[in-house]
């Protein structure tokens, strides 16, 4: 499994597709925060509280940084984004290796499709991680060092970002398992592109004209769609954090098993 | 007696309704370069596939190795090239191997080096393999097959696309690995030219059944050109061939003829030699024929049947 993992890892490293979502966000990450930093300063011509500002979660502007506002502000919580990067990357890492016919070597090298499969999703999701943490993380800790943040204390701001980067994370994982099995079923990248987009597209559509109906927001609610953003929430009751936790779990353990499943039984071109 | 490196028995390989594989029994030697020979259709892959674990059988089993273990890690001990070489095309050569020598936990890189030093691809350095011809994938192709130092390599169809030097280079390169390592070697081709060349035992497959396993000595007999000569008595004719005609490349067979190897192209001599003995030919004909002429009777023959 350990061999694996760092095959799997050095395909992904010297993907190009994985190179450029990596790099994009990393300098858009390192150009934001100076901005944000000289026009604090009033170096530019920018002013947080006018004509510079973000509009939080909420709707409200956002007249003051600190690291929470940072973090979630820039945070991928955007679904059609997040589907966008999640396909992007099942349809170059995952689909190519059935494409080119790679799988057929990891096969023939006698390793189990069981580790196979575990091994691939593993730095699917790692790659994700990095591609999505990294906008984030390199505007905190770049916020942190070049402002004078006052406030919120640090412990609040650990307990808080811990909380939620931890719900993210589990939620990510289990839309992330949904992409393998859409992968699994369609293989080709093209198909797992444009397939996803266009079920989005319906499900956003078909969710939009049947919301009124109790069971269909209610299942909204509780899927890993809307808890994704809504672990943001400021104030979490533990009664939310636990339907949280069951819906990510949930939806991991189904989607994975039935990928699983497929995976082992599939015929390989 | 050398060990059986793979075996299967009563192997079935069932889609929707139609067996792609029916009952096929094959056993490869250590030390064999066994060919697989069949149209297209005949099921070569599809048995390859499943020797491979790409795919499952409807029925039967595989031994590998003389049948010690089922276990899944014994596929580490083959190596293998599946219809076409799966390589990443925008990595470079070394990039492709270093990937599967990491799934197989080869230690040290200098393995890469040596297998693309083996196949003709050290100087390729940081050119992708999308910028590749055919014959260099195909080379990429055996040099992963071979990482590892695997003691069976299976290859299908391994000479598709190559050009005739190519051929002749590939075709060396199997022979020395088979002769200095004695890596055993299954080896499915439709050129059966070339198999004829390389193989030392062979695996008639025609529409999912094995129609016959025969051996190199066995197919030279069979195909090696000769007169069959049937007289009234095949031990004067024995004796004729050898004084008179002063040939003992023949032999008397069991059902009473003789293959004579010898004086092919003097057929009236020896013809009058026998009669002028007293002999009555009964039947004298120039027997025997090429690989490809001797699979197409096979295959006719079985399309008859």
């Amino acid at each position: 499994m350990g061999n694996l993992i760092k095959s799997e890892f050095y395909k992904l490293t010297r993907s190009g597709v994985f190179r450029f979502l990596f790099t994009v966000p990393f300098i858009s990450a390192i150009i934001l925060s100076l901005i944000l930093n000289l026009s604090i300063k009033d170096t530019l011509s920018f002013n947080l509280g006018n004509e510079f500002s973000f509009i939080s979660d909420s709707g409200e502007i956002e007249r003051s940084l600190n690291q929470i506002t940072l973090f979630k502000l820039t945070v991928i919580k955007n679904l059609p984004t997040l589907i966008l990067i999640m396909c992007i990357l099942a349809a170059f890492f995952i689909s190519n290796d059935f494409t080119t016919g790679v799988i057929r070597n990891t096969i023939l090298s006698g390793t189990s499709r069981t580790h196979i499969f575990y091994g691939k999703l593993a730095v699917y999701i790692l790659g994700l991680i990095i591609i999505t943490g990294i906008f984030p993380l390199v505007v905190t800790v770049m916020g942190t060092m070049l402002f004078d943040f006052e406030g919120e204390s640090h412990y609040s701001i650990f307990l808080y970002i811990g909380r939620s980067t931890l719900l993210y994370l589990l939620h990510f994982i289990a839309i992330s398992s949904i992409f393998m099995l859409v992968t699994m079923i369609l293989e080709d990248s093209g198909k797992v592109i444009s397939m996803t987009l266009l079920a989005f597209l319906l499900l956003t559509v078909g969710y939009k004209s049947l919301d009124h109906i109790p069971l269909v927001s209610t299942f909204y609610e509780y899927s890993v769609f809307n808890q994704i953003s809504f672990v943001f929430t400021k104030r979490l009751t533990p009664g939310e954090i636990l339907v949280s936790i069951i819906s990510g779990i949930t939806t991991f353990i189904i989607f994975t098993f039935t990928a699983k499943v497929l995976f082992q039984k599939k015929e390989i071109k | 007696m050398s060990k059986n490196i793979l075996r299967t028995i009563n192997l079935y390989k069932k889609y929707s309704d139609d067996y792609v594989l029916n009952n096929i029994n094959i056993s490869i030697k250590e030390g064999d370069i066994y060919g697989l020979i069949g149209l297209n259709g005949a099921g070569k892959s599809s048995l390859i596939r499943l020797i491979t674990g790409l795919t499952a059988p409807t029925n039967g089993s595989i031994e590998l190795f003389d049948g010690k273990s089922q276990n899944l890690s014994i596929r580490k001990r083959m190596g293998a090239i599946v219809e076409s070489p799966a390589l990443i095309p925008s990595m470079t050569a070394s990039e492709n191997l270093e990937v599967h020598r990491l799934v197989k936990g080869i230690p040290g890189k200098e393995s890469i080096k040596h297998k693309l030093s083996l196949v003709g691809l050290k100087d390729t350095k940081r050119k992708k393999v999308k910028q590749f011809s055919l014959g260099m994938k195909q080379r990429l192709g055996l040099a992963l097959a071979l990482l590892g130092d695997p003691e069976l390599l299976i290859l299908d169809e391994p000479t598709n696309g190559l050009d005739p030097v190519g051929v002749i280079e590939f075709r060396e390169l199997i022979k020395k690995l088979n002769r200095e390592r004695g890596i055993t070697i299954l080896i499915s081709s439709h050129m059966l030219s070339e198999l004829s060349q390389l193989a030392n035992r062979f695996g008639i497959l025609h529409k999912g059944r094995l129609v016959e396993e025969i051996s190199i000595k066995e197919l030279n007999e069979k195909c090696k050109q000769h007169l069959l000569i049937k007289v009234d008595n095949v031990n004067r004719a024995a004796t004729i061939l050898e004084n008179e005609l002063k040939t003992n490349e023949f032999e008397v067979k069991h059902d009473g003829t003789i293959k004579l190897y010898a004086l092919l192209d003097e057929v009236r001599q020896v013809s009058q030699s026998l009669t002028n003995n007293g002999l009555i030919i009964e039947q004298m004909t120039p027997m025997g024929k090429d690989l490809e002429s001797y699979f197409t009777s096979i295959v006719g023959s079985s399309n008859n049947g």
